[in-house]
């Protein structure tokens, strides 16, 4: 057997494995959620009211809009290696999006009243606009991809409805008077950490092909590390209690732990490994894997940090229970269940995938000649 | 009819009595606060001080609970008190990352008294009210001002620092004490939602 043809047979068995850990994930994490149904939420951790169910609720909502305008950059030609890859993006955001919200009924304390949202809306609260954002973003999602005739201009409207999902979760933070989130900066760090998971989510699945997107993570993982820097710097320079508290709560107090680790193993990691010349396609999807658990952290951060410092004084500590952390990678699996469940049976077209990624690759070296010769 | 709350912190002892007056007439289960006095300490021996501060929902006359619920279980009622309507919350606890005090709390379980032989025969009367999965706050104790009697609270601090009633009267003893001290201060006056509840 010759070298490529063992590689080949190595991703052949790695990718059969996809489906069924991912399913199994997702059984635990419906599992975990008729616990809570039977027990009750005293199975949850019950010192902050949002957890790692809304951190992954905001990482898969993000993920599909991220998707959904990765699908819109390839038909606007923005990014034309993507093309190809219309259908994959698109049952990649319909099963982020499902899995999202699977994470919101597994975080509700009385799931079977989420009829509420049709029979009562209240519409001064966000939650009711990102609901409506997203369940017609899903409708759009689905009409692009059954359509026959592709319209860009269908799916660069499901892009916008897509970019304010992402909008509207971070403004569901900024716009509470609480140190950490009271920040103009969520929304925009929401939609780099959205476009960060849909670029990883696409070097994870084809870690060589994409030349192009290796060049946005690596520009956008360090500024997701700026955004975090500016935070800090614009919270104390003037000295503000709160905000110190907050800062010394990331970096030196309970939650440093959990910022260190997404500063090293979520930006600077991956980075190194993107910038790394010589990398294999399997240090790619390490460096894309790293930076999709990055965001995750970043999201958990985010959440703890402002509840953690109450109006009474003190700190809250916090740390999921077994239950929560099952749920929360239930909706992780599901995700990637759906996904490949998904491509599996609706299918792709692998040749003009591959046709793609050789494209891409073979234009580089002819870019750059020209820009040499130039 | 705006119901108000005026708390004389020169008055409060820190004691927790309104507390436990809070607990025994809405029967809340082991912890879960609907009111609470926060005690700090300032200064260094020999001029250190303890400061007590009573702390409960503000019903607030902008309230953010009640903007921000997605189902409009929050609301505020015709005399201005803030209440959740427990068949209508759908437990996403928006409204306790929004409200600046921290004072709503979430039921996670009616079944669990404060002691290891089971629920006492009072707990197994009361803890069936609040509907686990929702959340839950000070109320002003509605049922007892309905029947013309002040909240539990202010019945019960012994040093008489709680002082409840209609704000927008003008012969009542909260607006008097209001307008006998113009510096009376509410909680977090930056959180823009206009709180109902003052300490002088």
């Amino acid at each position: 057997m010759t070298n490529s043809a063992s590689n080949e047979a190595k991703r052949s068995t790695a990718g059969n494995l996809i489906l069924p850990v991912a399913g199994l994930l997702a059984v635990i994490g419906v599992a975990c959620w008729v616990v809570q149904l039977i027990v009750g939420p005293s199975v949850l951790a019950d010192t902050i009211p949002w957890g790692v169910y809304i951190a992954a609720f905001f990482l898969l909502a993000g993920a599909g809009s991220g998707l959904v305008m990765m699908a819109a950059a390839g038909d606007w030609g923005i990014l034309p290696a993507l093309k190809d890859w219309r259908r994959s993006l698109l049952i990649g955001a319909a099963a982020s999006y499902i899995a999202a919200g699977f994470m919101i009924l597994l975080d509700l304390g009385q799931p079977v009243r989420i009829y509420n949202f049709f029979v009562s809306p209240n519409f001064t609260s966000m939650f009711v606009w990102d609901f409506l954002f997203l369940l017609v973003t899903v409708v759009l999602v689905l009409i692009c991809f059954f359509r026959k005739e592709t319209s860009k201009w269908l799916l660069g409207l499901t892009a916008v409805t897509a970019l304010g999902i992402v909008l509207i979760e971070g403004w569901i933070l900024a716009v509470n008077p609480v140190t950490v989130w009271n920040s103009a900066l969520i929304p925009v760090v929401f939609l780099v950490e959205a476009i960060v998971v849909a670029v990883a989510v696409l070097l994870a699945a084809k870690g060589d092909a994409f030349e192009s997107l290796k060049k946005i993570l690596i520009g956008l993982l360090p500024l997701l590390l700026i955004f975090s820097l500016i935070e800090m710097f614009a919270g104390n320079y003037m000295g503000a209690s709160q905000e110190a508290a907050g800062t010394k709560l990331l970096l030196t107090g309970s939650l440093a732990p959990f910022y260190w680790g997404w500063v090293v193993l979520g930006v600077a990691l991956p980075f190194v490994l993107l910038l790394w010349k010589g990398a294999r396609a399997g240090a790619v999807k390490l460096a894309a894997v790293l930076a999709v658990c990055g965001v995750l952290l970043a999201k958990i951060n985010l959440l703890v940090a402002g509840q953690a410092l109450p109006f009474e004084g003190g700190t809250i500590g916090y740390f999921p229970s077994i239950v929560e952390i099952g749920g929360m990678l239930g909706g992780l699996g599901l995700a990637v269940f759906l996904f490949v469940l998904g491509k599996n049976f609706f299918g792709d077209a692998p040749a003009a995938v591959e046709a793609s990624a050789e494209t891409e690759e073979a234009k580089a070296p002819a870019e750059a000649e020209t820009e040499a010769e130039a | 009819m705006r119901y108000g709350m005026v708390i004389s912190l020169s008055r409060c002892i820190g004691c927790n009595a309104c507390s436990i007056a809070c607990k025994h007439e809405n029967g809340t289960g082991p912890g879960v606060f609907w009111r609470k006095v926060i005690i700090t300490e300032s200064g260094k021996y020999p001029q250190a001080a303890m400061h007590a501060l009573p702390l409960l929902c503000n019903h607030c006359e902008d309230p953010s609970c009640a903007k921000v619920c997605p189902v409009k279980a929050t609301k505020m009622d015709a005399n201005g008190m803030v209440t959740i309507d427990a068949k209508k919350c759908i437990g996403c606890r928006y409204c306790m990352t929004a409200c600046p005090y921290n004072v709503r709390a979430y039921v996670r379980s009616n079944d669990k008294g404060y002691f290891d032989e089971g629920l006492t025969e009072y707990e197994k009367a009361v803890y069936g009210e609040h509907k686990v999965g929702t959340v839950e706050k000070c109320t002003f104790c509605a049922q007892r001002v309905e029947e013309g009697k002040n909240p539990a609270c202010v019945q019960t601090c012994p040093a008489k620092a709680l002082f409840f009633g209609d704000l927008d009267d003008p012969a009542s003893q909260v607006a008097k004490l209001l307008t006998d001290n113009p510096n009376a201060k509410t909680l977090k006056p930056e959180a823009g939602t206009k709180p109902k509840v003052f300490y002088i």
